[in-house]
């Protein structure tokens, strides 16, 4: 993964997955580059999803049965290949999220915790 | 071009057995396929980036550079959507791949295993042919020739002239003399009277034992095949009862089947095989001289054919034997109404003469009549209309017929 520019974090390892599905489950099918552009926006510009990440993990959710993809026309008439989530990704979503909130969450007490409880408790 | 492209021939397809789990489906697009898709979605995802920023107002050419800058190494992206595309592929074909090395070396080692058999089968043939021989060769004493190559069933002179002489003497196991004159000698079925034999020709030989003057001669048939066949001269005779004949040495080795009747015997003499030595064979060793000083004089006068008593006869010590005394000995002619002649023949390979009288013409006039000779053979044989021995005739006949 190439180094992230000034301002632009870089995507924790194995949550670029959880976003696309994310993406796709709220957004509807999407093509590889509408995905990127909806997780930048919804990110305020923070996420900036690279593309020889992006299209290698779709194409290995697909072969996992996560989404599942079609080649249509785009808004502008041109051909596109647009993914859509599956059951089995809709599911895979779910466990993603809660093992991300879990995450998160002993991050987050980790963080807020003060000094005091850092201290080394000998029994 | 992938190195399962590269190769030159077609890897088959692996048929899925039922009841097992039902394999990732490899990628069912062409190689070229994917190529293409690939390269189209990642076109359009650096035209559509380029788009946004021609309507931020950059240049198009500048924002076509940039959103491919942006993009990345399409190259590299490529290589790895197209792995991911034909990893299924790539690893059956794999397993086909090694699973063809495996049956490929699995038939080459069953035919190895094959030719090392056969080659292993033909050494342990060839060992066990030799170590029969070596068998062979210890169970005979050393020196000896084999049956089969001294006697040819194709060709009887092979043996016949090792029964032909005249006086043999019977022997036990050790070699010590039992009985001594015995008269063997082959004549063939044929041609009774010039003694000659034809290949394949059953020969017969008559045997007698001197301790049974004037009993009925014993007639052994030698076969090639070492059979042995008995029977009187009424013809009667069991093939299947004989027994089996051979030589030892110089020695003729006489196996007689305790079923054959006609030999049977007070002693038993089939009890064991009966065991002959050539008189001359032996010179002066076996107690041989002690009973004949000539080994080539039988002593005994063979009489067959229209004969009241035919059988073998001692010839007289002292005095002239002469054919007319001999028939009436011998009981005269079971016929005289017949035409019969007087046929004798020597046994005696030296001498090898026949003599033939009419029995009418030596009646008529008695200076025909001649001396017999120890070993001469006299038959009495009838004549048909055409000159000929009646006997004769239908022996010659049943040759032509075989």
């Amino acid at each position: 993964m190439a180094q992230a520019p000034p301002g632009k974090p870089e995507l924790l390892q194995g949550t670029l997955d959880m976003m696309i599905l994310k993406t796709l489950a709220s957004g509807g099918a999407n093509h590889g580059y509408g995905i990127a552009r909806r997780i930048m926006q919804v990110s305020a510009d923070v996420l900036q999803v690279e593309e020889g990440s992006l299209y290698p993990a779709l194409h290995r959710m697909e072969k996992r049965g996560f989404l599942e993809s079609e080649w249509r026309a785009s808004e502008a008439n041109r051909r596109a290949k647009y993914y859509k989530l599956t059951a089995r990704g809709r599911t895979q979503l779910k466990t993603e999220a809660a093992e991300w909130e879990r995450l998160v969450g002993a991050i987050e007490k980790v963080m807020n915790a003060k000094a005091a409880e850092f201290e080394v408790k000998v029994s | 071009m992938s190195w399962t492209e590269a190769m030159p021939f077609k890897l088959p397809r692996v048929p899925r057995l039922p009841g097992l789990p039902r394999l990732p489906r490899p990628e069912g697009r062409s190689e070229a396929q994917i190529d293409r898709d690939l390269e189209d979605e990642f076109a359009f995802h650096i035209d559509r980036s380029a788009s946004e920023m021609v309507k931020d107002g950059v240049d198009p050419n500048e924002a076509r550079r940039q959103a491919a800058a942006r993009f990345g190494d399409v190259v590299s992206i490529k290589r790895k959507c197209r792995r991911i595309a034909l990893k299924e592929r790539i690893m059956l074909q794999r397993v086909n791949f090694v699973m063809m090395i495996v049956v490929m070396l699995l038939v080459i080692g069953v035919g190895v295993q094959v030719v090392l058999m056969q080659r292993h089968n033909a050494m342990s043939l060839e060992a066990i042919k030799a170590h029969l021989a070596i068998v062979k060769s210890e169970a005979r004493p050393a020196g000896l020739p084999t049956l089969g190559s001294i006697f040819s069933a194709d060709d009887p002179s092979t043996w016949i002239d090792r029964l032909k002489p005249g006086t043999w003497q019977q022997v036990d196991q050790n070699g010590e003399k039992i009985r001594d004159g015995v008269m063997l000698e082959i004549l063939a079925d044929s041609d009774i009277h010039n003694r000659t034999t034809m290949p394949g020709v059953r020969s017969t030989a008559f045997l007698h034992l001197p301790d049974r003057p004037g009993g009925p001669p014993v007639f052994l048939g030698f076969q090639s095949n070492f059979d042995l066949l008995i029977w009187n001269r009424k013809d009667e005779y069991n093939p299947s009862a004989g027994g089996r004949w051979t030589f030892e040495r110089d020695r003729l080795l006489i196996d007689i089947s305790p079923a054959a009747p006609l030999i049977t015997t007070s002693e038993g003499l089939y009890a064991e095989p009966l065991v002959f030595e050539k008189r001359d064979a032996r010179g002066s060793s076996g107690g041989s001289s002690t009973t004949n000083d000539n080994p080539r004089s039988p002593g005994y006068i063979y009489t067959d054919g229209s004969i009241a008593r035919p059988g073998v006869y001692g010839y007289p010590s002292v005095g002239r034997l002469t054919v007319a005394r001999f028939m009436a000995a011998s009981g005269g002619v079971t016929d005289e109404s017949k035409k019969i002649r007087v046929s004798v023949t020597s046994l005696d390979p030296d001498r090898n003469e026949s003599r033939h009288v009419m029995l009418s013409d030596l009646r008529n006039d008695p200076s025909l009549d001649f001396d017999l000779n120890p070993g001469d053979l006299v038959l009495f044989e009838e004549i048909g209309d055409d000159g000929k021995p009646v006997k004769w005739q239908e022996t010659k006949q049943q040759a032509k017929e075989s």
